[in-house]
């Protein structure tokens, strides 16, 4: 019993390592080419628009804290908020079928395996 | 060969293609970026739902295309609640049309005149949210509602891929093992067909910026984040990838086709190095105008346009959690990850009979077989190509038995029983059965590919009436192509007829 507690422990903090160094790999390193602005939102569920910020107000890299499938968690001056993937450069990938949970098909693809969404 | 018939017939077509459609009463003219497409549309000019007799067959005719459509009832609920909330979001809510599931590897969503919306589950295993499924069908409506569905073009290509397949299978009824050379090429060309029916595109390039800036339009009425829309179109480059790897593996193999003509019409090793020679030839043109028929534009840029489009309408509008849980819950259950793998190896195994390598099909299928998967009609039909490649009719049967009850029988599968039948019964098919099977052949919308069999079947009977009436719809059908509407019976006349340069001109250009 202990023991496999132990190796639950083990696979939970090999887990948790593993996540938090997927988010820290995720970086944002610029605003996209047309943008002089940055648009945030709540990352909230209304997701409700706060406000835009000058790009000079901006120090990159910003870190990523999470990837919702088309836009970011961020933290800007100790506040979390929401931004739109296109609106900026980030390190992401959209993965196709090599990604970790997908099984299908997996020899038609040479992609190397990127960071997709949620639980990837 | 028929490569080349077929780069030509889609040259023909899609350089006609600028002129299919009309507008539609709920259209104006011409759609501007000045405001979002939605407020220039009059839904409540949308036209009244089509005949629903029309929407069914149309889903049956694509039961019988390639492997057929997969049944996984959670997942086509949840796919047709969303596509139900974009329409009543929309206005367009009397629009007709539900989404399926296809049992094809490739990577692309396919919208038919009907409304229907079919979606390779390969896609959906990729796809991460609700947001994003929604994008997608937010997108192939709008092809829906903008009346972008025009399929005369698929039609054709189809029809001409199957012109080409008959005359190949008529060439090869005079080698050793000619019949079951003739099925494995039919059966690489109905792969190659099936896959080309889904990822060639149907749309011109305004038609599909038209599409995503409508879906955005539609998926921001439904409550839904705009943003599933940039990460579907994050993953198309990687789609596109392996849609071409597709297509480059699913063309039936030249060498066989090659290695047919040659037996046939070479009379020494000269003119069999002629021929041969046609191949890198076909492949060239071939090649060529796959890329200009290649319509749809770079996924960047058209990340770029939707992009530019959000910014100036939706840029403050506010953006939902995307919803992962909902969506991955059943999209990627463990039922759906089994179907999704089954499908492809299902596909691999389709392809491997074509090639001639029944034991490679057979362990592919043994590696699928589970409770979710071994009642499917994708499954049963890879099962059942495999046991007529090694004459196994009474398998053949059953398999066609078993799956006559499924929700989503394949024409196919009853076309192979009837097949498998004649085979026992020494090369005759039973008239009454093969009526039967006629009749079917129309509530399944008359699937162009099964002419030559259907004819092939009824020369095995007496039945006089049925012959000429199949002549006479195929000959219509095929716009009096004769190739595809006459058996290997008179294949003789067709050698008589046909010397070197004609065989060659039948092959290649005609």
């Amino acid at each position: 019993m202990k023991r496999d507690i132990k190796r639950f422990g083990l696979a939970l903090a090999i887990a948790a390592l593993c996540h938090s160094a997927a988010a820290a790999d995720l970086k944002i390193s610029a605003l996209a080419a047309d943008s002089t602005e940055l648009d945030l939102f709540s990352p909230a569920a209304d997701g409700a628009y706060i406000k835009s910020v000058d790009q000079s107000a901006l120090k990159f890299p910003i870190a990523i804290l999470e990837d919702r499938n088309g836009g970011f968690v961020v933290r800007l001056e100790g506040k979390k908020y929401y931004v739109n993937a296109s609106d900026v450069v980030a390190n992401n990938a959209y993965d196709v079928t090599a990604g970790c949970d997908n099984t299908f098909a997996t020899e038609l693809v040479g992609a190397t395996r990127g960071i997709a969404g949620k639980g990837c | 060969m028929h490569r080349l018939l077929f780069a030509c017939a889609a040259a023909i077509l899609l350089s006609g293609c600028e002129t299919l459609g009309t507008t539609p009463r709920w259209m104006p003219m011409a759609l501007n970026n000045d405001t979002p497409y939605l407020q220039q549309l009059t839904p409540e000019k949308a036209k009244a739902p089509s005949d629903d007799g029309d929407v069914q067959e149309d889903v049956r005719k694509m039961q019988s295309l390639g492997l057929g459509l997969v049944y996984h009832p959670e997942l086509e609920q949840l796919l047709n609640d969303e596509l139900q909330r974009i329409k009543d979001a929309s206005g367009f809510a009397e629009v007709p049309g539900r989404v399926f599931i296809l049992a094809s590897p490739t990577m692309n969503a396919l919208t038919t005149d009907e409304g229907n919306i079919y979606v390779p589950i390969g896609m959906l295993m990729d796809i991460q949210s609700m947001d994003e499924v929604d994008a997608l069908l937010a997108h192939e409506f709008a092809h829906t509602v903008l009346s972008h569905t025009d399929t005369d073009m698929l039609k054709e290509i189809q029809k001409k891929g199957t012109a080409a397949y008959a005359m190949v299978n008529r060439l090869g009824m005079d080698a050793g093992n000619a019949d079951s050379v003739a099925r494995r090429i039919r059966n690489g060309v109905a792969l190659y067909m099936a896959t080309e029916k889904v990822i060639s595109p149907t749309w011109s390039r305004t038609q599909e910026t038209d599409a995503d800036k409508l879906g955005v339009d539609f998926l921001v009425q439904a409550g839904r984040n705009v943003n599933g829309m940039t990460a579907l179109l994050g993953r198309l480059d990687q789609w596109d990838k392996i849609n071409a790897k597709l297509r480059e593996n699913d063309k039936p193999k030249q060498s066989m086709l090659v290695a047919a003509a040659s037996s046939q019409f070479a009379q020494n090793e000269w003119q069999a190095l002629l021929i041969q020679a046609f191949d890198p030839i076909g492949q060239q043109v071939e090649d060529g105008i796959a890329q200009a028929g290649h319509t749809h534009l770079g996924p960047e840029e058209r990340l770029n346009d939707v992009n530019e489009y959000v910014r100036a309408h939706y840029r403050k509008a506010a953006r939902p959690a995307v919803d992962s849980k909902t969506w991955r819950k059943v999209a990627h259950s463990q039922k759906s990850k089994r179907l999704a793998q089954s499908v492809a190896q299902s596909h691999t195994a389709f392809r491997s009979v074509s090639q001639g390598k029944s034991s490679a099909a057979s362990n592919a299928l043994a590696k699928s077989r589970h409770r979710d998967v071994n009642g499917q009609t994708f499954y049963q039909l890879a099962l059942a190509t495999v046991a007529e490649d090694r004459g196994r009719s009474k398998e053949v049967l059953a398999l066609a038995d078993a799956s006559a009850a499924n929700a989503y029988p394949s024409y196919r599968l009853q076309v192979m029983a009837q097949q498998a039948k004649a085979r026992q019964a020494g090369g005759k098919a039973d008239s009454a059965e093969l009526k039967a099977l006629y009749e079917q052949f129309d509530v399944y919308g008359r699937p162009a590919e099964f002419y030559y069999d259907l004819i092939r079947l009824a020369d095995t009977t007496d039945n006089v009436g049925l012959k000429v009436e199949l002549a006479v719809r195929c000959q219509a059908a095929y716009f009096g192509d004769a190739n595809a509407c006459s058996s290997g019976q008179k294949q003789a006349e067709a050698k008589q007829e046909t010397g070197l340069v004609d065989g060659l001109l039948g092959i290649f250009g005609k």
